[in-house]
């Protein structure tokens, strides 16, 4: 079992990325035709497959490294008896490479098993796609190869004489190599510069050359990319700093502090397991935050695009629709208008409607200005539009040859149009009418339109697609979960003796189990905080490279219960290797070599 | 057979269990069953007296760390009786006597069983942490002093000497001031002169602050530290020695 705990990240990825194919399978057979909305799902899946492949590499190093490191005497001792370092290493790689072929064969199997579950939910039952398979099992296996090379090299390095030594291997080396520390500082502020040059050029251009979003885009990721590489190799450096910070209040206890000296007293094991935990938070929090900003535009562009939940067209009576008992019942007259600027010139659709009477208003969100100064000459412009001409509230411009000031500039648009004018600056009858009620109480004869609905539609999409985001990416953190299980599990094997002195001199089952899951906790909370430090500046990041105009808004209830959940699976992750050092007798733990 | 004989002469144990710091009656530990059930200790009567150094001499194989582990309430016996002040420790859950070794035992290992993430002045204070104890200072720096550790408080154990490892664990068996120490080969894995003052340091423990240790070690010149010798073989009591 100790062999298979380094793949079996392996195997979740690979069970992950094979069900994608054949839910892809399904969907293509169920509805026949490609729809244009599902590809891109499908392109999302994808890359979130490459991110959980990626986790699991991650994981399956590290835990490589552990197995390894326990085998040392047996290591040691076939160096003894003159096995050549380059031959124990091949030893290592194939037998981790076997270990890795196995593992995705499993995932496979364990997909296509849980196909032919799908009939029971009323679905089409998927086929067997031999290519995909067979790409995605080959696909493991090189990561699992990869995954094992360094570990490998390392452990045959050991010297012979380790295998006379009686005690455990310990690794309480917090400290990292020169070379280290420079390749990770470069990394850092190659990251660091890359952010800066991105938010920078991001916010000062309004109008955008066809490609720079892109190019931003990808600015980002590389940047992305480049800080997590400095995080895995500055990890262990990092870790005991981060572990003081978040300790203060486990210090207070002694099982507490016992934890926090048992994350800390391996770093870099905490450092690998931590860091791949932080990728999958910061991946969840850039996500939410992303989305949530995201929808704070999309609803101020809903609120725009439907302000009401009727607008009925055509001359209308307003006391008959409120007699009728329609609510809110606001007409509009429009105009057409051209705005002058130094910056040129542009035509729009522009209404009197009066904003600040519209139900919906708390969903609007002001840039500049506000909405109260509005008055005669005075105009209210989207934010959009406002910036390619060149405008923010108090500037001027001319309308129609009229000099008028803006009074406010909206985020995400304003209603039935392009700009708001004051009444007093409109001529003719209103053409229309926003109202708030049922569809129904409209006099017959009117045309009339339900906004209602079409909000709905709209919003449900979207909601669904963050929803299906955001749960896949904690498909990844399970990946990291595991990782922080098998980590425990196995630094839990290796400090049996450990936990047979403590339990000699004093320490409960119950309170053993408690020192081990606090300590699986541990990896969790470091790994989140770390996610979180990162998560959210890209978040930023990527809002700003998609050119969106809003300002960043973090889901705090979100991120704390992402958190929250997290520290909750990775101590559940300890509950097995809890159990497991509860059980062993003091005298026996206390008599192993381990 | 004369180790009977001895041990009649000696122990009259079973009416005089209270005068013993810590004694076994009639002790079984069978390990396995069916054939290869083998008989670790097989009807042990001893008692230790208290604010005495007492050695468990034998071969490899001959029971004495099993009897040691029974009497420390580290490990449940077959039948028989393992006392502690008196007090049959065989019948309590695992919980009251994960109590007792933590208010009222004291341990000291082969293998120094130091925490390598505490320092040494952690190590020693842990056993007093987990029973939410308020170490008495004053004693704590007098053990320090008697003990030479003085300078080496905030060191960790992979930053000392054996020698020292093993006065950290001797300081964390005496900060509780336990009723008993056991001490599992406390100078196997020491050197010479390290094994001297350690087992030096066990006798000034004894006659300074009276405190009662039990040794297992069969290295005779450790025993000839002890007040009292107690040799087993094969799972008996061979011979009693007070000195």
């Amino acid at each position: 079992m100790r062999r298979f705990l380094p793949v079996l990240s392996i195997s979740i990825a690979a069970f992950f990325a094979y069900s994608t194919v054949l839910a892809k399978d399904i969907t293509e057979r169920s509805l026949a035709v490609k729809a244009a909305k599902l590809v891109e799902v499908f392109a999302l899946l994808g890359a979130f497959v490459t991110v959980a492949m990626i986790v699991a590499a991650l994981v399956s190093t590290s835990t490589f490294r552990i197995v390894f490191a326990q085998r040392m005497r047996e290591l040691a001792l076939l160096r003894a008896v003159g096995a050549s370092r380059a031959r124990l290493a091949r030893g290592l790689i194939a037998e981790g490479a076997l270990t890795g072929l196995l593992a995705s064969v499993a995932g496979v199997a364990l997909a296509v098993g849980a196909g032919q579950l799908v009939p029971l939910a009323g679905l089409v039952a998927p086929g067997f796609p031999l290519t995909p398979a067979l790409i995605v099992v080959f696909g493991s296996f090189v990561l699992t190869t990869l995954a094992v090379l360094a570990p490998a090299w390392s452990a045959a390095k050991v010297s012979p004489l380790e295998a006379l030594r009686t005690s455990a291997v310990q690794d309480t080396k917090s400290r990292i190599g020169g070379l280290r520390w420079v390749s990770g500082i470069l990394m850092a502020s190659g990251a660091g510069v890359l952010l800066v040059n991105v938010a920078v050029e991001g916010l000062a251009s309004k109008r955008r050359p066809a490609g720079m979003t892109e190019d931003l885009l990808l600015r980002t990721t590389i940047s992305g990319a480049l800080a997590f590489g400095a995080l895995i190799t500055l990890g262990p450096a990092l870790i005991s700093p981060v572990l003081r910070l978040i300790s203060v209040p486990l210090r207070r206890s002694t099982i507490g502090s016992l934890a926090v000296s048992g994350v800390g007293g391996a770093p870099r094991r905490a450092a690998s397991v931590t860091a791949v935990v932080a990728l999958g938070v910061s991946l969840i929090i850039a996500t939410l935050t992303g989305a949530n900003t995201l929808q704070g535009l999309g609803k101020a562009e809903m609120a725009s695009a439907y302000p009401a939940d009727l607008e009925i067209t055509g001359p209308v009576d307003v006391p008959v629709l409120r007699a009728a008992g329609l609510t809110d019942v606001l007409p509009y007259r429009r105009a057409e208008i051209t705005v002058t600027t130094a910056n040129g010139q542009l035509t729009m659709n522009g209404t009197d409607l009066d904003m600040l009477k519209l139900r919906d208003l708390s969903d609007f969100q002001v840039d500049t200005g506000a909405l109260r100064d509005m008055g005669p000459h005075k105009i209210i412009l989207s934010t959009y539009t406002a910036s390619r001409l060149g405008l923010a509230a108090g500037s001027q411009a001319e309308v129609n040859g009229v000099r008028m000031t803006v009074a406010a500039t909206v985020f995400g648009g304003v209603p039935l149009g392009s700009a708001l004018l004051h009444a007093s600056d409109v001529d003719g009858e209103p053409v229309g009418v926003l109202a708030n009620g049922a569809k129904e109480r409209v006099p017959a004869g009117l045309e009339v339109e339900s906004l209602t609905d079409r909000r709905l539609a709209q919003e449900n999409w979207f909601t669904t697609l963050v929803a299906i985001a955001v749960g896949l990416l904690f498909l990844t953190m399970l990946i990291a979960v595991v990782g922080v299980g098998s980590t425990t599990a196995l630094s839990v094997l290796e400090r049996t003796r450990e936990s047979g002195l403590l339990r000699a001199i004093g320490l409960t089952r119950k309170e053993l189990g408690r020192l081990v899951t606090t300590e699986a906790g541990l990896y969790g909370i470091v790994g989140a905080l770390i996610g979180l430090v990162i998560g959210i500046p890209y978040a930023w990041l990527a809002i700003i490279s998609l050119g969106v105009e809003w300002p960043l808004q973090v889901p705090v209830v979100a991120v704390g219960v992402v958190v929250l959940v997290l520290a909750a699976l990775t101590a559940g992750a300890g509950l097995l290797p809890a159990r497991r050092a509860a059980r062993v007798s003091p005298v026996a733990a206390l008599h192993s070599i381990q | 057979m004369l180790g009977t004989e001895v041990f009649r002469r000696f122990l009259p144990l079973a009416r005089h269990v209270n005068n013993y710091a810590s004694a076994a009656v009639d002790l079984v530990k069978v390990y396995g069953s069916g054939d290869t059930a083998v008989r670790a200790l097989d009807g042990v009567t001893v008692g230790f007296r208290p604010a005495a150094f007492s050695a468990i001499m034998g071969p490899s194989g001959s029971g004495k760390s099993t009897l040691m582990h029974c009497l420390a309430g580290l490990d449940t016996a077959t039948s028989g009786a393992a006392l502690l002040g008196g007090k049959d420790l065989t019948r309590l859950s695992d919980n009251t006597l994960t109590k007792v070794r933590r208010d009222r035992i004291g341990f000291v290992f082969q293998a120094f069983n130091l925490l390598p993430t505490l320092t040494a002045e952690q190590n020693v204070l842990l056993p007093l942490n987990m029973a939410g104890r308020k170490p008495d200072r004053a004693w704590f720096t007098q053990l320090v002093e008697v003990l030479g550790l003085s300078s080496r408080l905030s060191h960790r154990p992979s930053e000392m000497s054996g020698g020292q490892q093993q006065r950290v664990a001797l300081a964390r068996a005496l900060v509780t001031r336990p009723e008993v120490i056991f001490a599992d080969e406390p100078t196997g894995n020491l050197d010479s002169r390290s094994s001297a003052d350690v087992l030096n340091l066990l006798r000034q423990a004894v006659r300074d602050f009276g405190q009662t240790i039990v040794m297992v070690t069969h290295d005779d010149r450790a025993a000839s530290y002890a007040d009292a010798v107690v040799r087993m073989a094969d799972g008996r009591v061979v011979q009693a020695v007070a000195a």
